[in-house]
């Protein structure tokens, strides 16, 4: 069962008051949809830092060995060439490439993270909780399962209006299919 | 919202203090060294001249790019900045003092300036500068004089018009001043374009006359952008050390910290563009620079510590969001950085200037002389920068984005 509850909101200032409000009432967001990036929201939910740019270091020192090591392996025992009048292994004529492939590992490992861990990779539905999420309104997200009681229901939704919800919607994925 | 610096007495002793004994440490290590007493001193006056020069239009330059770039967060420290530049006046004496000395030979730092230089039946003719590279044109004392002049004015005028208009903000209100100091940035940097470059090549490169290389106004740049970064944080964190500015947090560190990491990158991807293609070029009238740095024990071990101090070490331990927002560290990497790239100037100036040029034997050392000059321009430096700053307040509480610089904060 994928189905939530989805209070939309029409200003960021009421959204960031809400979530404080929401988490005091005891209900744990499932996630925040904003259409431009609100800032404070990370530290309102509670987000620790990202660990995306670990992903990037990694990425980083992969492609730097890939390329020295490549270059060397290349031009000292593969197949030794003098260019330039300069010895076999020289390291300053490997830089330009070994800069070149870190960014570019770097970068594309960091991209490719994030859309997986956004739901964003090639065969991921993304979940649309309001289509107005992307152009005007915020949207915070409730989940609800089977054990959710209509006591439970309206609890979310007396505390949505408590906040200065501008529309307080359900929304079920499992209709989708 | 206004806030006044006073200038602390014992700030100012410690000022004396730099001076002092920096000044004691050059005339003693002057008898000391003997002989090349004298060049040395003028050597390490040219190279701490040029270096502040460089750090109060640096951060003149920061300021106008934000000015004109529509940026906010720098607003609360931005007096800081406007500070630093008033010390390029004072540079400019010292200047005009190496200036006179190039005209009338009271020093031997440029090599082209003798007498009869471009002269074929002179002692001194140089085939190379006069024949070769026909550079009479551009190098001749007369020429040099006023662009050294016109550099010292366009740069005092431009920093004295940036600092009012920012002074008179606080006083009329921004709608009177925020056009025209959008102008006068964009004036500034227009200006600052030209002559940081033909300024590094007049001042330093010309050492080296015989050898030229056309990204060095950029490399130069760089360097002194990142010592004045440096300098800016050490300012601001000794600023709220004694209880001012107790708006500037974190925030406003991981910026400056940000713009010191991406400029060291910056110099060093300067420094190596120069370097391998000199390296791969291989031609002698190119090599000869670096191969006076080879020859000499002392050059090369500080072409390669600047390499070390000045790319990996900031690289390494800024890479990580944390360091960037720990002041006590930043506060360490900053110094560290200062030094680095005074060194790296002392490694650009030092070999053109104490080379013998007939037996080609290096003259140069590294001692009292050094650090006494560095002290003494710190001491000079202190007190004309925290001077300018008890002229205003310390907010510019009339900024359009003083709201923005206070809420200012980087994301995750």
């Amino acid at each position: 069962m994928d189905k939530y509850v989805v209070g939309l909101y029409d200003d960021e200032e009421v959204l960031l008051s809400a979530i404080k409000k929401v988490k005091q009432a005891g209900f744990h967001i499932h996630e925040v949809v904003t259409p431009f990036p609100v800032h404070g929201l990370d530290d309102a939910l509670g987000h620790k830092q990202s660990r995306l740019h670990t992903v990037g270091f990694v990425g980083g020192a992969t492609g730097f060995t890939i390329a020295i090591s490549f270059m060397i392996w290349a031009s000292v025992s593969d197949w030794p060439i003098i260019y330039g009048g300069k010895p076999y292994l020289s390291l300053p004529s490997y830089i330009p490439i070994t800069f070149e492939l870190t960014v570019l590992f770097s970068a594309i490992s960091m991209v490719v993270a994030f859309f997986i861990r956004c739901g964003l990779s090639i065969f991921a539905t993304p979940k649309i909780y309001d289509e107005r999420t992307t152009d005007y309104l915020f949207g915070m997200a409730i989940k609800v399962t089977e054990e959710t009681t209509p006591d439970d229901y309206s609890r979310i939704n007396d505390t949505f209006t408590n906040t200065g919800v501008a529309e307080i919607k359900v929304r079920d994925f499992d209709e989708d299919k | 919202m206004t806030e006044t610096y006073n200038f602390s007495s014992g700030l100012k002793k410690a000022a004396a203090i730099f001076l002092g004994a920096g000044l004691l440490a050059v005339i003693l290590g002057a008898f000391l060294a003997g002989g090349h007493g004298i060049d040395r001193v003028w050597s390490n006056l040219l190279i701490c001249t040029y270096y502040f020069t460089g750090i109060g239009l640096a951060s003149i330059f920061l300021i106008a790019a934000h000015q004109i770039g529509y940026g906010g967060w720098h607003v609360l420290i931005k007096r800081i900045p406007e500070a630093m530049g008033s010390i390029v006046p004072v540079m400019g004496v010292f200047l005009l003092i190496i200036l006179a000395g190039t005209l009338f030979h009271g020093h031997h730092l440029y090599f082209w300036a003798q007498e009869g230089i471009y002269d074929p039946s002179s002692a001194n003719y140089d085939a190379i500068i006069a024949n070769t590279q026909g550079k009479s044109v551009y190098l001749n004392s007369v020429f040099y004089a006023i662009r050294i002049i016109a550099y010292i004015a366009l740069w005092s005028a431009a920093i004295y018009a940036m600092r009012n208009i920012s002074k008179k903000e606080d006083v009329l209100g921004v709608s009177a001043t925020y056009q025209k100091s959008k102008y006068i940035a964009a004036i500034f940097i227009l200006i600052f374009a030209v002559t940081s470059s033909t300024g590094s090549w007049d001042i330093v490169m010309s050492v080296d006359p015989h050898w030229y290389s056309t990204l060095f106004g950029w490399y130069n740049f760089a360097s002194y952008m990142v010592g004045a970064l440096a300098v800016m944080i050490l300012i601001v964190a000794y600023l709220q050390s004694q209880g001012h500015l107790k708006q500037v947090n974190d925030e406003h560190y991981h910026n400056l910290a940000m713009f010191m990491f991406g400029f060291s990158v910056f110099y060093t991807y300067l420094w190596f563009s120069q370097f391998m293609l000199i390296w791969y070029g291989n031609m002698p009238e190119e090599t000869t620079y670096f191969a006076m740095r080879f020859d000499n024990g002392l050059y090369k071990f500080l072409f390669y510590a600047s390499l070390i101090i000045n790319f990996f070490f900031p690289f390494l331990v800024l890479m990580k969001r944390k360091a960037k927002r720990n002041t006590e560290l930043l506060v360490f990497v900053a110094i560290v950085l200062f030094f680095g790239h005074w060194l790296d100037f002392y490694n650009m100036i030092t070999p053109g200037t104490m080379t013998d040029h007939t037996t080609h034997e290096s003259n140069a050392g590294f001692g009292l002389i050094e650090f006494g000059m560095l002290s003494t321009f710190i001491g000079i430096f202190i007190f004309v920068v925290f001077n300018t700053l008890t002229k205003q307040s310390l907010i510019p509480v009339n900024n359009p984005y003083l709201k923005e610089s206070i809420t200012h904060h980087t994301l995750k």
